[in-house]
């Protein structure tokens, strides 16, 4: 260990506004590279289903009386 | 990868980028070289000496601070030092301004500033440049008590 | 060699085998990175000039290695895409530009943060940090070419262009410290050369790079198998993936 204090640790010899800042920086980046995906494959999922089952009750439609077909 | 077999189209499109890398790398290198001595950031303490820097216009000096050569006013921020190539060439340096944290004796520097006709480089701003060896406070201590004793 | 290759280009495929990838990548960025920054933070020595500040190190260094491998992989893809026209290559090269782009922009901005104190400036036009901004701007062009155009096909292309173009810029990177006087230093980490720093240092900035790179496999495969699902939306796989997963639960795991 090469503080011997938490003040020590959070004031790095008076560089810590420069080592946690940038700390910080890459923990957000890191986070968003994380978090953007995840964001877009969820919405994909929630708009397909959508999309799926709006399909099918249209396809349904269409054997009954051969409307629907506008929609396609 | 064998190019024997691969389809006829797709060999010429390989070539094809081939050629584009090859091409745009010519056309790159070919401007880098023409541009060369306006990449480099600064010019070296032997250039000055040479008289290859202008003198007047605003440029940039880069050397070493040379041991002992340091001398800080007592009453303002004015400071006068050498920097050297660590060969022969030396150029005297005067600024008027806060150094950087690692200016330091022995360590890298780069100014901004002019060249007068007298051959001392002015300084509006000093630039600390650090070299790529890092070294644990501890261990430069025994290296330095190991010289001492030597 | 030729099959397997085969298989993992059908985006079907790349589906299934990256979803028994993706935790292992996951969880080994996660070990390194947290290993490295604890180590690098509280354990690795000071430096005797710069002092604390040397701790920055630990973040700048992998950002800046990986910005120019993620480039070189994307440029790869390329290639591939404009001789073979495999279509995963494709979506792979435009998956990775928004992270190569973060990459480096987190490299510019932590090498200026650290270049305030040490230096005394924030930004000097050297050859290494204008080619490095030179990379940035190279990741957002290939970003700014794909949305301006709305063929995919020809999009593709010409975004494949931009990228084995660029190429020409990574070398420049690397040698700016050798050919021209800069201010950045040299590099100091190296696998192959005695390293310029104790052991103390270059290991856990080893575990950092490694953990890195972990790191942009992972997310750069999240954002190929998003990508794979939207271009395969039609396909009767998605479909059935999908209204399989139709409660949230299901939903987090598929994530």
């Amino acid at each position: 260990m090469q503080f011997d204090s938490l003040s020590d640790f959070i004031q790095m010899n008076g560089h810590g506004v420069y080592v946690w800042a940038v700390y910080f920086l890459a923990l957000g980046v890191l986070l968003l590279n994380v978090l953007r995906p995840k964001m877009m494959m969820k919405r994909f999922y929630k708009e397909q289903y959508i999309a799926y089952t709006l399909q099918a009750a249209v396809s349904n439609e269409k054997l009954k009386d051969g409307s629907g077909d506008y929609l396609k | 990868m064998k190019f024997g077999k691969m389809k006829t189209h797709r060999r010429n499109r390989l070539m094809l980028v081939a050629f584009l890398l090859i091409g745009s790398g010519t056309a790159v290198s070919l401007t880098l070289t023409a541009l060369n001595e306006n990449i480099n950031l600064f010019y070296e303490p032997q250039q000055i000496v040479d008289g290859e820097a202008p003198i007047g216009d605003l440029i940039r000096a880069g050397g070493m601070v040379k041991a002992g050569s340091v001398m800080r006013s007592t009453t303002d921020l004015k400071v006068n030092f050498v920097i050297t190539d660590m060969k022969s060439a030396e150029v005297n340096m005067m600024y008027d301004g806060i150094l950087p944290d690692l200016f330091r004796e022995g360590q890298g520097v780069i100014a901004r500033g002019r060249l007068d006709p007298y051959g001392v480089f002015v300084a509006e701003e000093v630039l600390a440049k650090h070299d790529e060896n890092y070294m644990a406070p501890e261990l430069k201590k025994m290296i330095d008590a190991k010289k001492a004793e030597a | 060699m030729w099959n397997w290759l085969h298989k993992l280009g059908s985006p079907k495929s790349f589906f299934a085998i990256s979803e028994r990838l993706l935790p292992w990548f996951g969880t080994l960025a996660l070990l390194f990175l947290s290993v490295g920054i604890v180590w690098g933070l509280l354990f690795a020595p000071p430096d005797y000039q710069q002092g604390d500040t040397a701790r920055i190190m630990f973040v700048h260094v992998p950002a800046s290695i990986l910005a120019q491998s993620s480039y070189m992989m994307m440029a790869s893809a390329g290639v591939v895409f404009l001789v073979w026209r495999i279509k995963l290559a494709e979506i792979a090269l435009q998956c990775a530009a928004p992270i190569g782009a973060s990459l480096t922009f987190l490299a510019l901005v932590t090498g200026s943060i650290w270049g305030k104190p040490m230096w005394g400036t924030w930004w000097v036009w050297d050859a290494r940090l204008t080619s490095t901004l030179v990379l940035f701007f190279l990741f957002m062009g290939i970003i700014a070419l794909r949305s301006a155009m709305e063929n995919r096909a020809s999009a593709g292309r010409a975004t494949s262009l931009l990228a084995v173009v660029g190429l020409v810029n990574l070398p420049i990177i690397k040698f700016s410290v050798d050919w021209w006087n800069t201010l950045h230093q040299s590099s100091s980490f190296s696998l192959t050369q005695k390293p310029a720093m104790p052991i103390e240092m270059w290991f856990p900035l080893l575990l950092m790079v490694i953990g890195f790179y972990f790191f942009f496999f992972s997310v750069w495969m999240m954002r190929i198998r998003t990508e794979v699902l939207i271009r395969e939306r039609r396909a009767d796989w998605v479909k059935r993936l999908v209204l399989t997963m139709k409660n949230k639960r299901d939903m987090k795991h598929a994530v």
